[in-house]
This record gives C-alpha cells, structure tokens and sequence, in this order.
C-alpha cells in the first residue's frame, strides 16, 4: 500500500487511459448520434469538444470551442488579471475530471489552444466581436498534433495584430462588416494562418478620409477684419470739423471716391450722444461718412475685381444703403435712441435743431420702427452687421457691364452663404429660424431703401429752400437720375 | 449529516450515482459503455437540475476506472459486500466506507472514498502544509470513535491509503471555512444561472445587426398644414388671373367711362374694381411696343387684378375695413411691379411686360412716354434678371406675393390700428415660413438622392434662395418711388395729351401716393 501510494507511475497510466477514453468517445460519436436534443450539431455531424478540457462545447468561445466551465474561467481569469502559479511542474494534464486542480496549468493551456483575451468583454462596456477560427478541431491523433502546434502558432501571431483591427473597426461599423466578410472568404480559400498576416496589414493601412471644413466659416472673420482696418484707420487725431464744413466740395463724385481725403480728414470716428446735431454737424458727419465708405470699397477684393467703370457706377448707388446701415447700426450699438455720427453728434427722435428735425421728420418714425427695431430684435452683432453690408452693397444695378454683373452675383452669393451659416452656428438652433432670421433682415434691407428715397426727396426740398446749404457733392448723390441721364438735364 | 444547501443535493445524486455503478461493474465493462459514461457525465454536469434516474447509472462507469487501476482490493472489498445488487438510496450509502477511519462515506473524496471529517482534514492539511508530530509510537489506530487522538498517524493515513494531494484545489478566501466537495459541477451551475454568462454567451455567439437608420422621416403634422396652405393660395392666384368678364359688357364699360367727369374714390374703386375697367383675358405675350393707351389699359387691368387678388385672401378679410383701405392703397405699386417683372421673364421681351399683350421698351427712343427716372430698365436689370437665374415657380411667386403685401417693413403702414400691425406681422411671419418649407422640400427633395451627407448644404443652399427672394423687396420699392416721381414730372412736363387723360394720371398718383 505505501509503495503504491508513492509512485509516481500510476498517475502516468491514468493520463494515458484518459486519453484513450477520449479517443473511444470520437469513435463512438459517429456510430451512435446524440440522444439529446438540448446539444448543438455542426453540420459535419460531430459533436463540439472543449479544446481546453475536453468536456461537452456548446459552440464558439473567445474564438474557439469551450464548455461553460473553461469559458467562465478565462473570462474570470482575464477580468481579474489573475496570475497563478503551479506548485507542480507546470504540466498537469487539464481534463474534465481534474481541470481545477491546477489553475496555472488550466489558463496556460487556454492561451495554447487560441482563446483571445482581446476578446472578453469589460464587465460594463461592449466591443467589436473579433472572428475566430471556425469549425470543430481536428481529431487528436500525432499527426493532428503537429497541425495543432501549427495553428496555435498561427492564432498567436494573429493575437499581435488584433488590438490594432480592434481599434479600427470600432471607428467605423461598415468597415466591421467588412473585415467580418474578409476573414470568412480568407479562411475559406486560404486555410494556413500565414496566408492571412499580409491582408490584414493592408486592411490595418487603410487611410481615413477626413471632410474638410467648409470654407464659408471664416469668411465673416475676413470681413470683419476688413471692416476694423477701416473703422480705425485714424492718422489725424484731432477733429477739425467746425472748419471742414466751411469749404464746399465742387469735384464730382468720380475724383473724390479715388481720393477720400479731399472730401473730410480721417479723424477717428465716435458714434455717441454727446451733443446736439447740428447742420454743420450733418455736413462734417455725411463727408466723414464718404471717406469711411470710399476706404471699405476699396478694401474690398471683390471690388478691385470690377473694372472702373462698374467700381464707379456701384459705388454711387450704395453710398446711401450704406450711410442708412452703418449709422443705425453703431446708433444701436452704442445705446443711443436715435440717429448717432460719426463726430459725437446725435439727433433724438424727442427733439433736436429746428432744421434737422424738419429734414428726418419723415425718416424718422421709418428709421426707429423697421431698422433698429429688428437690430434689436434679432440682436444682431458685428459679423451679422459686416455680411448684411456686403450683401446690400453686392447687389445688381443697371449701368453694370456684363462682367461685372457675374462679379457681384458671385459676391452675393458668397456672402449671403456665410449669414446663414454664421447664424445657423451662433444665433439659431434649427434651419428654419436662421431662414426666418436671414429672410427678415433682407426685408429690414428694404426699409433701408425707403429710407434712401425719402432723404433724396428731403435733400433736394431742402436745398430748393435753402434750409440747409448742401454742397454740390452732396446734392449730385442724393440725386437719382440714371447713368445714362448723366449730365442731368435741366428740370423743366 | 446531510446539508440542505443546493450543492449537497448535487452530492446525495452522484453518491447514489457512484452506488449503483459499482454494482454494475462486473456486469459488461466495454468500451462503448466508457465513452457513453462520459457524454451523459458531461450532460449532467452542464444541466445538474435535469436529472432523470437513468443517467445515475452511466455515470458511475466514469468514476469506476480509477478506482480499477489504482484500488483493486478496496473494490473487490466493496464488490463482496454487495453481491445483491441494486437496493434503495438509504442503503446504498451506508455500504460506503471511509478507507482512512472507516465511517460512512458519501463518495470520492481526493479519490478515495472518505468521510466529511478525513476529507475536510487532509484539506486543511494540505492548504497549511501542516507537519504534525506523534507523541506515541506513530502506530496510533484511527478509527471513528478516535480519530481526533493523533493528526500525525491519522495524515499518515490518509497518503497511505491513497489520498491525491494534488486533488486539492487552491485555498480561496471566501471559501475558507466552507470548502465545496464537487468544484466542477457548481461552477458549471453558477455559469449558467449567472446573469454575466447568459450576457456574455449572447454577445460571444450571436451576431448583432445593426439597425438601419430610417432615412424617411415622417411628415409632422404642421408641415402637412403648411404645404395644404400653400397648394391653396397657388390655386386662388390662378382663379384670379383667369377671372374673366362677359364681352358684350365692354361696350357699356367705354361709355360710362367717356360720361365720367368726377374723381373716383380708393375706397369705391377698390370694392367695386368693375368701374375701372373690364376684366379682359391676361395676354402674357409682349408681342408689340406699347403705347400710351396700352399703358393706361395696363394700369387699370393690373388695378383690378390686385383687387381681386386681396379680396380673395382670407387673411385680408379679416382684417378691419379702415385697415383694409390703409393696406390696399401702400402695397398697389409693389404688387404692380413683382406682376409685371414675373410677366416679363415670361413672356421674354426686354422692358416691362404688360397684361394686353404690350411691352414698354427700356430704349428711349421706343418709349411712348418719357421714362425719366429710368424705371423700365432698373425693372428689367434690378428685378426680372435676377427672377430668371433664380428660374421661380408659381409656389414661389404667389408666396412672394403674399409676403408682400403682409410686411410691415417693406413700406410704413403708420395708419394701421395696433391690432391690424400685429395681424400683419403675423401673417408675413408665417408666409415666410411656409416659403421656407415649400423651398426646403424641393431642395431637400432632390438632396435625398445624394443622401444625407448634402442634408446640410441643402438647408443652406435653401436659405440663400429664400434670401435671393427677400432682397428683391428691396429692387421693388425703389421702382415704387421712382413711378411717383415719373407721375410727379409727367404732370409738371404735361406729357398727357389730352384732359380726359388727365383725371387718370391724377388717379394714378393717388394710388402711388407715399407718406
């Protein structure tokens, strides 16, 4: 009894026994079919073996056959990153009467035969599932041993390139569907693994295609630097309005909109209420309003694209839209209820000088009701206010050749792209609002345009009676006979 | 003795299990019976609450060939003992031994059969690597009622009579003082009761479609109403325009005109539009220049169209009388001009379409009366051009037109009541609305063959058309100042040949009248 007990021979004999017993049972499989309908068939009509412990499989597991009892193990083992070590000689034969003996042994086996820890899922978060090898193991004789070894090997270096597919295929879900087809067709057609280590580097090197950024997104930064430049493009520092209006302008408007400093000096602009406008104040407000306009048109690329000829023809037609734009919006800006200038003079709709408030009385209530009253409502800002004023300006007129038409419908396209992305990313969150919104300032642009005739009409009354003395400039761009009426011809 | 826990049941099974097949043994032992013990083991291992009595029997081979090899005389012991065969459950397992101390034994522990207590003894021993010492001759004899007297013989006995230290499975600390006799089977169990392997056997064996995301959405109900609303102001604008009078009446028409001396009130020719002029077929065709009778027909016709195109209008009628008039008499000029642009981009003639088959020329030379302020090719260049690149539907003119007449900003309506300004706000709002929608659909409509990547662009591509449409608002109510001052030097320059013209130039100015 004791020498029975110590030997270490009839240990030996039962593993080969087992072995045996194992291969009896593949045999027997074929010859007499399951019983049971609860266990799964291949359609080779085999049963599924674990590859681990040879016990019953009830399919794939982390790529390979497992029962229930390895497959939990490895997912235990692998969550829990669990190291054990075999207080044996590392190779205790793992089989479904004695697999628990020896973890070590157990887990060590597990990664032999191909289980992918790559393919456990954390305990709260899901991945991609990776393709396995498919299909039942061979039958283990010698021979199948050597392909086994080969397998094995094969499953090992396939391991290395799994956590980079990994990570492509949870970018994107098609390529998944794809990968899942290409493994399929690969194993089919090339069943050795190192068919399949140049395939799947290709489809790892596969570049990613990026959308690029739309372009419309800067362009209201461009303008609005544009529009800075100018605003503050102040070399006199000092205000000499009070003896600018006392010299009248006799050149026409085609020499003084390539020369702005002839008409009013560059002092620095300020949009306030600090005091009462005055006509002498309008005058000094409209000259230094010119050369503000004058030095935007000319900083602008679509502009200097036009010929002289149509620069001149659109540059007289839209000083006054943009006069309108440009004072209401900086009177808005700066708090103020009525009509600012650009040197500190105000006229308020409650009152002010006798003339001026006989010249914008039939502005005046047009101005305050559909131009500020949607700055307000929409609150509008820089950017809104810069694009508007491209639009406005970049709009067909007659008198364009046909150049110069393609020029400003391209602009105005451009530039009318630009507000409704501008206001599609800042101001609104549907489509349908930043319509609404871009829809109601384009209609604001028509108020605008009532505006520009009632002060043509309130210039020419006013210089008829001499209320106001306006210089030649100023009456010949508040007159609105066509080109090709130019010199006008005299009234009847 | 017994546990009532869930894995001791599994015990009392596989003891009973164990019984009969050592009765069975010297039955027929063959090979085909070995691999038959081994795929019902497995069975009754995957599904332990499935049980039925046959499967006992089978199972017990599995356990039978270790003990063969390893055993002989304990099994030829146990063999002798029952030579009768099978019997009941109880006394199956009083048959058992244990081979260290002789108690009854429940099964195979560490591959011998052994009682609770030497079985949980070698354990413990085994964890601790405990060396224990004899204080007798190490001859001590271990039997049931004194076991306990003597660990080292009793350890010893335990190897010599077989006992697998091997076998033993690694101490865990939540086990610690209850060790399980049968690891394999309830691991399996748990497996499988565990709501983690039902979870992980699905992701691990089924693949999971993805849902195809549903690419047409379905239309919410406002937007429905929208589009109804929509296909009804396009059909009340054909109505209109197809609105036609008896022929035999014109007559009569031309010669209460000649008979009429007075000045005609808005209000009375706004309701009852039949004293301007007949309602003669449109005739979009522009096919000669016009002259100064075609103007005058072309202003009365167009008078009479407008009439008729804002009484047909809900909106309009629900209006006050008193806002009707203030509403009617700002917006003619307006709607004069956005018909006369669409009809020009129609017909395809240069100048300024009109309704009578005329077209005033945007030359001088060829203009029947002088057109000072250029309004005929600010029209064509400023209004009828871009109309043509934007190539506008019907949708989109009458819906420009409704938006016409109910903005507020595109000319003062200072005379308004306050509930007639709030009415008109509201209404242009939702007129721009269901442009938007109508000019979303069709874009949308042709970005659904692209796919959704364009869904974007085509919203913007929409909004910029709406915008297009917006700012030639502004193109129209220059031309409405520029006609009251071309009425204005008509008068002053007295083109108008004749005094019966004379009452209609005063007519028109009124209509064009501006604050």
């Amino acid at each position: 009894m004791n020498e029975r007990g110590m030997l270490v021979d009839p240990r030996f004999d039962a593993f080969f026994k087992l072995e045996q017993i194992d291969d009896y049972k593949y045999d027997g499989a074929d010859t007499s079919p399951s019983t049971s309908n609860g266990l799964p068939e291949t359609s080779n009509g085999g049963r599924l073996i674990c590859d681990v412990c040879g016990d019953v499989a009830f399919g794939k597991h982390y790529g390979i056959n497992a029962c229930n009892g390895c497959k939990g193990f490895f997912r235990r083992s692998v969550w829990s990153r669990r190291q054990y070590s075999c207080r044996f000689g590392g190779d205790c034969p793992v089989v479904k009467e004695h697999r628990n003996v020896c973890r070590s042994c157990r887990l060590k086996k597990c990664f032999e035969v191909g289980m992918n820890p790559d393919s456990v899922q954390n305990e709260r978060d899901r991945n991609a599932k990776n393709g396995g090898m498919g299909g039942p193991m061979s039958s283990p004789t010698q021979s199948s041993l050597c392909k086994e070894l080969t397998i094995s090997n094969g499953q090992i270096k396939r391991k290395r390139l799994r956590p980079e597919t990994v990570e492509k295929t949870t970018q994107t879900d098609g390529k998944l569907e794809i990968n899942d087809d290409f493994d399929f067709e690969n194993m089919q057609q090339n069943p050795t693994p190192p068919g399949l280590l140049p395939l799947k580097i290709e489809r790892i090197s596969t570049p990613p295609s990026d959308l690029p950024v739309p372009m419309d997104f800067s362009i209201h930064s461009a303008v609005l630097d544009i529009e800075q430049k100018v605003f503050y493009n102040c070399p006199v520092a000092v205000d000499n309005s009070i003896n600018a209006t006392k010299t009248p302008i006799t050149l026409p408007f085609e020499v003084v909109f390539r020369q702005p400093h002839l008409v009013c000096n560059r002092y620095p602009m300020r949009f306030s209420n600090t005091r009462v406008l005055t006509p002498e104040d309008l005058i000094d407000g409209w000259r230094r309003h010119f050369t503000y306009y004058s030095d935007w048109c000319h900083a602008m690329d679509e502009f200097k694209a036009l010929s002289p000829e149509d620069q001149i023809v659109l540059a007289k037609k839209k000083i006054i839209l943009h006069g309108w734009l440009v004072h209401a919006y900086y009177s808005y800006k700066s708090g103020c209820n009525g009509i600012c200038f650009a040197n500190g003079a105000a006229h308020l709709p409650e009152g002010g000088h006798p003339s001026i408030t006989e010249f914008y009385k039939e502005c005046m209530p047009r101005y305050l009701n559909y131009v500020i009253y949607p700055m307000h409502n929409f609150q509008m800002d820089d950017a809104e206010m810069v694009l508007i004023k491209c639009i406005m300006f970049f709009s067909s007129e007659s008198g364009l050749s046909a150049a110069g038409r393609q020029i400003v419908s391209a602009a105005r396209e451009k530039y009318l792209s630009a507000l409704y992305n501008y206001g599609r990313a800042n101001k609104c969150t549907t489509s349908a609002q930043a319509t609404l919104r871009i829809a109601k300032f384009m209609i604001m642009l028509s108020a605008i345009t009532s505006l520009t005739h009632l002060m043509n009409e309130g210039v020419h009354v006013t210089s008829l009676f001499n209320i106001i003395e306006f210089d030649e400039l100023i009456q010949a761009t508040h007159k609105t006979t066509p080109p090709q009426h130019s010199p006008p011809a005299p009234m009847g | 003795m017994f546990s009532t826990l869930s894995p001791s049941a599994i015990d009392d099974i596989l003891r009973h299990a164990v019984h009969f097949g050592q009765g069975t043994t010297a039955i027929a032992p063959s090979p085909v019976t070995f691999i038959s013990t081994t795929t019902q083991q497995s069975l009754g291992a995957t599904y332990p609450g499935v049980f039925n009595p046959t499967t006992p029997t089978f199972n017990h081979y599995q356990h039978q060939a270790l003990p063969v090899t390893m055993h002989t005389s304990t099994s030829s012991a146990h063999h002798t003992t029952t030579g009768h065969g099978r019997g009941r459950r109880k006394n199956s397992t009083i048959n058992l031994v244990c081979v260290v101390c002789g108690d009854q034994a429940f099964g195979k522990h560490y591959g011998v059969n052994a009682c609770n207590g030497c079985k949980g003894f070698f354990r413990r021993s085994v964890w601790h690597n405990r060396q224990y010492l004899c204080r007798f001759e190490g001859r001590c004899a271990i039997a049931k009622e004194h076991r306990n007297v003597c660990r080292a013989c009793r350890l010893k006995q335990c190897f010599v009579a077989g006992m697998n230290p091997r076998a033993v499975q690694s101490e865990r600390v939540e086990r610690e003082q209850n060790g399980s006799p049968n690891q394999i089977e309830e691991d399996d169990y748990k497996d499988l009761s565990s709501p983690d392997t039902c979870s992980v056997e699905i992701q691990t064996d089924v693949d999971e479609q993805k849902p195809s995301s549903n690419n047409s959405a379905p239309l919410p109900s406002m937007e429905l109403e929208m589009a109804k609303l929509s296909e009804q102001i396009v059909e009340m604008h054909r109505a209109v325009c197809s609105y036609v009078d008896p022929v035999t009446k014109r007559e009569n028409f031309d010669m209460k005109m000649e008979t009429e001396t007075t000045k005609i009130a808005f209000m009375n020719a706004f309701y009852n539009p039949e004293m301007i002029g007949p309602r003669t077929p449109l005739d979009i065709t522009g096919r000669r220049v016009a002259t100064v009778k075609d103007v005058m027909d072309e202003w009365k016709r167009n008078f009479v169209l407008f009439s008729d195109w804002l009484r047909a209008l809900p909106e309009y009628n629900q209006m006050s009388i008193e806002d009707q008039i203030v509403l009617a008499k700002n917006r003619y000029g307006t709607f004069h001009w956005w018909m006369c642009a669409n009809w020009t981009v129609q017909a395809g003639c240069e100048g300024v379409c009109y309704s009578n088959g005329a077209y005033f020329p945007k030359q001088p030379e060829a203009q029947c009366i002088p057109d000072v302020k250029g309004s005929s090719g600010r029209m064509y260049d400023s209004l009828s051009i871009p109309i043509k690149e934007l190539n506008l539907d019907e949708t989109e003119i009458v819906l420009m037109l409704a938006v016409i007449i109910f903005s507020d900003e595109i000319t003062e309506l200072a005379d308004l009541t306050p509930a007639g300004k709030e009415h008109v706000r509201m209404v242009g709002n939702r007129f721009v609305r269901m442009l938007h929608h109508h000019v979303n659909s069709k874009e949308y409509g042709e970005a659904m063959e692209n796919g959704d990547d364009t869904q974007n662009s085509s919203e913007s591509q929409a909004a910029v058309r709406i915008a297009k449409m917006m700012i030639l608002l502004s193109a129209t109510t220059n031309l409405v100042y520029l006609t009251s001052d071309n009425i204005q030097l008509m008068e002053v320059l007295h083109v108008v040949p004749s005094e019966y013209l004379c009452h209609e130039v005063q007519f028109i100015q009124n209509s064009y009248e501006t604050p």
